[in-house]
């Protein structure tokens, strides 16, 4: 603990006057279904969640000021009575479950936490005298897949960092199919505070080229696509992109992509290989 | 001291003196928004990349100059400035949303690839009074926990981490 003080008084004028009761230290631990980040498909679904808050600091007890999810609080979850004390090595848990009857009560949910898009992941958050831990978990929202039997399984997954000429960083996610009429399509492109977000996969087309996408053979290294989707929010934007797959690392991959709002204009158009970021061919 | 306590209180210090070099004549506000990383583990890089940040004061937003870069997290002892903000007086509450780009990176090992960061926010709220002590308010961000594997090439991000 020495040391710890020692380095609080390097912290100079950042810290000073802070309380002494630096004492307290609690972490956070949130899971959904025994996990992280999960995706649920089927219907109706059932989630279990598991909040923790556990005291983490090597000698004393903690006082937790505050341990909330306002999100999960407000679908009937009875939170945590603060304040209490823990004691050393001392935790509390708790668990609720929700069950989300279809995909439509599910995108709901995920409207709830304050993001419009297919994911929940409200925070947890413990407070205690001077600090605060927050944690999250994800449930993705997925619509169900084709119906079994013979379909084109391959898809792209990936994204990363391309400038464009002007200098701009643009970052791009995906994980694309190459059945088009597959609905599981996801894409978002970011740059200078804007936001791309596709909303449905019009055309797709993957295509193997000379470059090699190597380990998993994939059949295919290029993935060219058009959709529509959400520009800054609204609907009617459109986008154009070629995605590669030139092996690993990703640095031989490119991205091209052109975004139109929902007038026509162009409101990006980049094509670079990837600053970092890798993309992904599936068989 | 455990090793997250470390880790937050390097991220802190390593603030104090910040090395981030900013083109001449840029502009930057009285108050500070800082990104860094902890319990970095085996990573060699971890590229975030802030897309957009709104601060505000008692649900009015502030003014804000946000600085286009790619923030490494895995760089020991060192919050990078990702934002400026000035406050309001009288102010009560500030509310931070940090907005990430759609991917970011890594490097572990011999292994590279994309860390999936679509539509990850970073909210938090903080005391106007503790903001205007500390001139800034930081977010460590716990590596270890943070990034669950995928595959080789692919992590996804769930972010859990410390306002400091």
């Amino acid at each position: 603990m020495k040391a710890f003080w020692i380095a609080v008084g390097c912290l100079g004028g950042f810290v000073a006057g802070v309380p002494t009761a630096f004492g307290h230290e609690l972490e956070c631990e949130k899971e959904v279904n025994g996990a992280s980040s999960v995706e649920i498909s089927q219907f109706p679904a059932r989630l279990d969640y598991r909040l923790l808050v556990r005291n983490i600091h090597p000698t004393s007890p903690s006082v937790v000021f505050a341990a909330s999810d306002p999100t999960l609080e407000e679908l009937g979850f009875e939170g945590f009575d603060t304040p209490f004390e823990l004691p050393v090595d001392g935790e509390l848990e708790k668990t609720f479950t929700v069950r989300v009857p279809d995909l439509a009560a599910c995108l709901e949910m995920a409207a709830a936490d304050g993001n419009i898009d297919t994911v929940i992941d409200n925070v947890f958050t413990v407070r205690w005298d001077i600090g605060r831990d927050i944690c999250s978990a994800r449930v993705e929202c997925i619509p169900e897949g084709p119906p079994p039997g013979p379909n084109d399984g391959r898809r792209m997954t990936g994204g990363g960092s391309v400038f464009t000429e002007e200098g701009q960083r643009v970052t791009h996610g995906f994980q694309l199919r190459c059945d088009a009429t597959d609905t599981r399509q996801n894409l978002e492109v970011n740059w200078a505070g804007n936001q791309f977000h596709l909303l449905d996969l019009s055309t797709a087309d993957c295509q193997d080229t000379a470059l090699d996408e190597e380990q998993p053979v994939a059949g295919f290294d290029t993935f060219v696509g058009t959709g529509i989707g959400r520009y800054n929010g609204v609907e009617g934007a459109t986008i154009e992109f070629t995605f590669t797959d030139d092996g690993e690392p990703g640095v031989d991959d490119t991205a091209r992509i052109v975004v139109r709002d929902v007038g026509g204009t162009i409101v990006l158009e980049v094509e670079d290989d990837l600053t970092f970021g890798n993309h992904q061919a599936h068989p | 001291m455990n090793k997250l306590m470390m880790a937050v209180v390097a991220v802190v210090v390593a603030g104090c003196g910040s090395s981030t070099v900013e083109p001449y004549g840029a502009k930057v506000l009285p108050y500070e928004l800082r990104m860094g990383g902890a319990q970095v583990g085996e990573f060699g890089k971890v590229l975030l990349v802030p897309n957009a940040i709104q601060i505000s004061a008692d649900g009015v937003p502030v003014q804000v100059v946000r600085e286009d870069k790619t923030v490494n997290l895995a760089t020991a002892n060192h919050a990078e400035r990702i934002a400026s903000f000035d406050l309001p007086e009288g102010a009560k509450l500030i509310t931070f949303r940090v907005e990430l780009g759609a991917a970011g990176g890594f490097e572990k090992g011999t292994a590279s690839g994309w860390v999936d960061t679509r539509g990850r926010v970073l909210e938090f709220d903080a005391s106007a009074d503790w903001v205007r002590h500390q001139r800034r308010a930081g977010v460590a961000i716990d590596l270890t926990r943070s990034l669950q594997w995928v595959d080789e090439a692919t992590y996804t991000f769930v972010p859990k981490y410390r306002i400091f």
